[in-house]
């Protein structure tokens, strides 16, 4: 990544700007996983009101950074790793903005969904893991966000391989919630709202993965999505 | 077998064999210096050093320039792009203190070998400078003054040789009917076509392009860039340019040069998303050194 400053100060202060947005963004939605988390956890009906009404300003976000770099693109023509920041902050805009809309989901479920009891004895090692699997991706949010912000490579590379860990708890979650529905019938919703929000945890850690070979593909150019995958 | 009813229910799924689409490449993608073949390469560069007196204009420049592609040089001002250029047809034998070292071969001919005829070598190395240089004569005789030079040619053939370089040129419908009014009442980016038509009517392999379009506004310079895209189906052409856009829009591969020395030659895609050099980096992004 090339620190060295442009012969246009204009220009070095637009994308200051723009990564400053960034990482506000960012800031903000972590703040939002962390209050619907908290919301969940302690069936905090205003605080998960609270993360809803701020869904909006996410949003906002997004757009900002969108004009703002479509505008960058039109009026500067960047090449080389300037092009390559600009997409990066671009596609890892809309994970964010995604991860948002996950945050929104879970204080949703305790908004509008159906009644569900954290307290029940049943569900304490389910809640135990579910806090488990919140830790792992909030990590990987904050990472790929720090990744991001101070251009390390070798970092995000660190960030993508945690989704696996992300997955497999989520695995568990489910399994376990399957198996608590055929023992305990009667608390069929909280386990779907715990299969919701483990969904959701779930969904950041992928978001954050994309942030990190986002990361990757600024700093060295290179396109890592997909591998295994890619018929290439 | 193809599903006409996209009805999920009414599908039979054992062994239909769906034709799934591909992505197609919406930029025309130039196989990269290792896919070269040797039939590929028009010119071939090996260790040219040029110096006018005792300073230094190039220094030990190797590389391969692809036929019927274009290939753009960029680089800061007095980094031997032109100098570069003009070696391809000798133009810098006009100069007297210049010493020249290193081949240059022109499919497969050595320019500097002394059996070389520079006329001929010109002819089949044509090049269009940054101001167009119409000669003050009519439109006609500037595309047809060169064919003539290349021996007697009866009148119609002459013609017909006349239209095709202008309708190559991109030229001909705005030219058609005023081919004996002067060149030098065309506008800039008339005449600029007008001396393209001039080198291409004489039919060269290769044309050199010296800032073709930095005395022209942006209309003109999209007509010049969009008749560099279609010339390079018949031509290996060659550009200097200082808008970096410019080479980025028109060029397959792009060499940059720097203090006379090649310090990174690839495909334009590279050059511009991802380059190896951290000079290149810090020139095409627009940064101090």
């Amino acid at each position: 990544m090339n620190d060295h400053p442009h012969i246009s100060e204009q220009f070095d202060s637009e994308l200051q700007v723009l990564q400053s947005n960034f990482a506000a963004m960012g800031g903000l939605v972590e703040a939002q996983v962390q209050d619907a988390m908290q919301a969940f956890k302690n069936v905090d009906l205003a605080l998960a009101q609270s993360v809803r009404s701020r869904e909006e300003r996410v949003n906002e976000y997004e757009i900002e950074i969108d004009q703002e770099t479509t505008t960058i693109i039109a009026r500067r023509q960047p090449a080389a790793s300037d092009l390559r920041l600009l997409i990066g902050m671009l596609k890892s805009s809309t994970d964010l903005e995604r991860i948002g809309d996950e945050a929104d989901r879970i204080a949703k479920i305790m908004t509008k969904g159906r009644p569900y009891a954290p307290t029940l004895d049943e569900l304490l090692p389910i809640l135990s893991e579910v806090a488990k699997l919140e830790n792992l991706a909030s990590q990987m949010l904050r990472e790929s966000l720090n990744n991001f912000a101070r251009k390390d490579e070798a970092g995000a590379t660190k960030t993508i391989a945690a989704d696996k860990e992300v997955d497999s708890v989520y695995r568990a979650i489910v399994e376990s919630c399957r198996n608590g529905m055929a023992n305990f019938p009667d608390h069929v919703d909280s386990y779907i709202a715990i299969i919701w929000v483990a969904r959701s945890l779930e969904r950041i850690g992928d978001h954050a993965k994309n942030i990190a070979e986002n990361v990757v593909y600024s700093v060295r150019g290179e396109d890592i999505r997909h591998h295994g995958t890619a018929t290439q | 077998m193809t599903i006409e009813n996209r009805d999920g229910d009414s599908m039979n799924t054992t062994n239909v064999a769906i034709e799934v689409p591909v992505p197609q490449s919406a930029v025309e993608v130039a196989p990269a210096p290792h896919e070269w073949r040797d039939e590929d390469i028009c010119i071939e560069v090996s260790d040219l050093s040029l110096a006018y007196g005792e300073t230094a204009a190039l220094t030990n420049i190797s590389m391969q320039v692809v036929r019927q592609r274009v290939t753009a040089l960029i680089g800061p001002s007095g980094c031997g792009k032109s100098t570069l250029l003009r070696c391809f047809n000798r133009m810098n034998d006009l100069i007297d203190s210049v010493r020249i070292s290193g081949r240059i071969e022109l499919n497969g001919m050595e320019i500097h070998a002394p059996t070389v005829d520079v006329a001929q070598l010109r002819r089949r190395v044509g090049m269009v400078f940054q101001r167009p240089n119409p000669f003050p004569k009519s439109i006609y005789e500037n595309v047809a003054y060169g064919v003539r030079l290349q021996g007697r040619i009866p009148k119609s053939e002459l013609d017909d040789r006349v239209e095709w370089a202008l309708k190559n040129a991109a030229l001909w419908e705005e030219v058609r009917d005023r081919l004996n009014e002067s060149a030098l009442g065309m506008s800039g980016g008339q005449q600029q076509r007008l001396v393209i038509a001039r080198a291409i009517a004489i039919q060269p392999d290769v044309l050199l392009l010296d800032e073709p379009a930095s005395a022209l506004d942006p209309i003109s310079t999209s007509k010049i860039e969009e008749l560099i895209h279609q010339l390079k189906t018949d031509y290996t052409i060659l550009i200097v340019t200082h808008n970096m856009q410019q080479a980025a829009r028109v060029s397959d591969y792009t060499g940059f040069l720097y203090l006379g020395n090649l310090v990174e030659y690839d495909t334009t895609n590279i050059i511009f998303t991802n380059p190896t050099q951290k000079q290149t980096e810090d020139y095409i992004t627009g940064r101090y050194g």
